[in-house]
């Protein structure tokens, strides 16, 4: 055999990359980068936590007052203490529907969550869940400062996405090209080693070294944000295999360009035009291409639409309720006493009729949305950094679909507590429950009142959540895989201008 | 066709932008024999050079380097030459020694520290500065280095180009003995230089190479310093 073994050159390079100094001053600044953004998204995310077991406190609270209304309302009326109007009292079941529920929806974080912010810095991770908001909740929340907004929060998953690239870039388009810049490199050539060989054992042995600290790293930083390894198991090893499969493409993307062994400025002159066109610009011209292709919905139209639909509905109230009443075999004896139901008994039926009106315009919302997720998926796999910021998100329980999951299953849940809360509403209108003698301050036909389920969110298992990010794990290995051994293979030749 | 010469060059051109960089080069070396390539700047002596290394592929012609064709299997002819370039450069954070061993290794060959030492004495480099970084070696000191690399090599022949520019007086002395050394082992050496001076001295032919063209072949004993010197310049101007 002719020239070194490759055994032999991968160990003396990887002794040798080992002591330059630009490789840690590298990987240091990385590992700093990767503590910092774990720890910041890990504290956002535990103020999240509180944030969540404070309203949890909140509703233990408004339940514990409510009962001391309730008790205190059971007193006979007397002439200093007369009966409370009904959205004042929590035992009449028409005011307690409309002004005494105060149930909230949250999504707890995952156990990996520090791994990348998603945007549960931007989505509401809690909803109060009002038995007659439409559609299940108001889509307001406080609003970070738009500055923040913009830059985005500094996690976890921007390091990986977009800093781990750039210190790939840089350990490979300096130390592979040292020898070239130095003019060593027809030396080197002149020995009989193959351009390949060469190549080949260096970016191996600056692989063995970044791959490793990398995942002790992120192992680290992960550690340091309290992510408990053992509830978070697979998804660890999925992301390490997204993290892994993505070091490998940056290093295919190296091979391409350091195949033609050019000088350092031209290295990472081409290296950087790639990372600013996968980082920045096929994203931006993605999605200027998918808004083109598929518009979403106005929020102006819908703003529109939803006032003019309460106007129409408060206008027709009467006739609405008197219609739904009239649908209602066990409602139909009531149809003449309409004027005499309450505010919260008549929202029970116009609530739904509104809600019924404004759907086409809630089905092409979620419609949009759903399509814009399918376009995403595509556009993660043909820009990786977009791929891989969502599978990490997906990992982390912080992405877009868990979101969609989460609002699902808080309107299910609004759903719910009217399923339980009114039919005995609109019972009172036709089988009220007698007055109590001597006569109370509150109404007393409702003796219950944690009758509400407590919402709860169903996640899918640590298994399908793996399961959702080995596609774009595997075609990440092989596209990285695929482009090393075009570079390898494009670097047949020494240059001639050496 | 090679009659056991180290190198044979049969008919080589090559074109660089519709010029003819290297015409009709032939050139044969043998065992031991020591040739200086002389020629002014742009005459194609450092093309010739990278077209026996492997570097350039030619337009046409032939090139045998110990029996190996070097178009065909550049890497194969490369693992029988040594090479010294007109600027030694080596690894800067390496230790002399070291940056031995790595060129060795690159050559297939692995070597100990021992050996390593006793290449570069054989190649004039003082003891005190094998264990040192090569970042602060005088480019004479670099070049002594390279000359060990060389050596290290066992090759069939040495490639050197322009080796003594830039050297002080000393240093190209010890370079011109260490070529007589190379040569006494059977070495063929081929070496691009301006230096007539030092050709005189180690040569056993020399050719004149001018715009790509070998235009004359001397044995370097039958002509003397200033009848070369006069030759040169009328080649160069003819």
């Amino acid at each position: 055999m002719i020239g070194p073994r490759f055994v032999d050159l991968f160990v003396w390079e990887w002794r040798q990359v080992g002591r330059t100094p630009l490789l840690w001053v590298i990987l240091l600044t990385l590992a700093a980068s990767f503590l910092w953004g774990a720890g910041n998204t890990g504290a956002f995310h535990n103020a999240q936590t509180q944030a969540q077991a404070g309203t949890r406190a909140a509703e233990a609270a408004h339940r514990a007052s409510m009962e001391r209304r309730a008790i205190s309302y059971r007193a006979p009326v007397t002439p200093d203490k007369p009966k409370v109007p009904y959205w004042q009292d929590p035992t009449n079941v028409s005011g307690f529907s409309q002004y005494f529920v105060f149930q909230h929806a949250l999504k707890p974080h995952l156990p990996l969550s520090p791994l990348a912010v998603g945007i549960s810095d931007l989505a509401p991770g809690q909803f109060e869940v009002k038995l007659n908001t439409g559609f299940g909740f108001d889509e307001s929340y406080d609003f970070e400062n738009p500055r923040g907004l913009a830059l985005g929060r500094f996690d976890l998953g921007f390091v990986l996405v977009y800093l781990l690239p750039i210190a790939l870039i840089l350990a490979f388009g300096l130390l592979v090209t040292f020898e070239r810049d130095r003019g060593m490199l027809q030396l080197v050539a002149a020995q009989s080693t193959r351009p390949q060989l060469w190549l080949g054992t260096r970016m191996a042995a600056i692989l063995a070294w970044i791959a490793p600290v990398v995942m002790a790293s992120l192992l680290l930083a992960l550690g340091v944000a309290s992510v408990s390894f053992s509830d978070a198991l697979p998804e660890l090893l999925a992301a390490f295999l997204l993290v892994g499969g993505y070091i490998l493409l940056w290093t295919g993307i190296a091979a391409l360009v350091l195949s033609r062994m050019p000088g350092a400025a031209g290295a990472l002159g081409m290296l950087g035009a790639i990372w600013t066109a996968l980082a920045i610009g096929l994203p931006l011209l993605g999605s200027i291409l998918a808004s083109s292709v598929s518009t979403a919905p106005s929020g102006i139209a819908f703003i529109n639409a939803q006032r003019q639909t309460n106007d129409a509905v408060q206008t027709d109230r009467d006739a609405i309720v008197r219609r739904a009443i009239a649908a209602r075999p066990d409602l139909r004896v009531a149809q003449g006493d309409v004027d005499k139901i309450d505010h919260a008994t008549r929202l029970t039926f116009l609530v739904p009729e509104t809600e019924k009106r404004l759907s086409q315009f809630r089905a092409a919302t979620a419609a949009h949305a759903e399509q814009q997720a399918r376009i995403a998926i595509v556009a993660g796999y043909l820009i990786p950094p977009i791929g891989l910021q969502a599978g990490l998100a997906t990992l982390a329980g912080t992405g877009e679909a868990r979101q969609r999951q989460f609002l699902i299953q808080a309107r299910a849940y609004q759903l719910r507590l009217r399923g339980i809360l009114y039919p005995p509403v609109q019972r009172q209108i036709v089988d009220p429950t007698p007055d109590s003698e001597p006569a109370t301050r509150g109404r007393l036909n409702l003796t219950d009142r944690n009758i509400l389920p407590v919402f709860a969110m169903t996640d899918d298992s640590p298994a399908t959540r793996t399961a959702a990010v080995m596609p774009f794990a595997v075609w990440l290995w092989l596209l990285g895989g695929v482009l090393a051994a075009l570079g390898i293979r494009r670097a047949g030749k020494w240059p001639p201008d050496l | 066709m090679d009659d056991g010469a180290v190198l044979v060059l049969d008919a080589v051109s090559i074109n660089f932008n519709g010029r003819l960089t290297i015409n009709n080069l032939s050139l044969k070396l043998k065992p031991g024999e020591v040739y200086a390539l002389l020629g002014p700047n742009g005459a194609g002596k450092t093309t010739t050079l990278n077209l026996i290394l492997g570097f350039l592929t030619p337009d046409s012609g032939a090139i045998i380097i110990d029996g190996v064709d070097g178009i065909t299997d550049p890497t194969g002819a490369r693992a029988r030459i040594a090479y010294l370039p007109e600027t030694v450069m080596l690894h800067p954070a390496l230790t002399a020694i070291e940056n031995l061993r790595y060129f060795a290794l690159l050559a297939g060959r692995k070597i100990e520290d021992a050996t390593a030492r006793r290449l570069l004495s054989d190649a004039g480099l003082q003891a005190e500065a094998h264990g040192r970084r090569t970042s602060d070696f005088s480019k004479g000191m670099r070049q002594k280095v390279g000359v060990a690399i060389a050596l290290a090599k066992d090759a069939r022949l040495l490639l050197l180009d322009e080796p003594t520019s830039g050297l002080d007086a000393g240093a190209a002395n010890d370079l011109s003995d260490m070529i007589r050394a190379a040569s006494t082992r059977g070495m063929a050496v081929l070496m691009a230089t301006h230096d007539l001076f030092r050709v005189k001295n180690v040569a056993h032919r020399l050719g004149i190479l001018r715009e790509g063209r070998l235009v004359d072949e001397r044995d370097a004993a039958a002509i003397g310093p200033v009848e070369l010197e006069e030759l040169y310049l009328e080649k160069l101007t003819a």
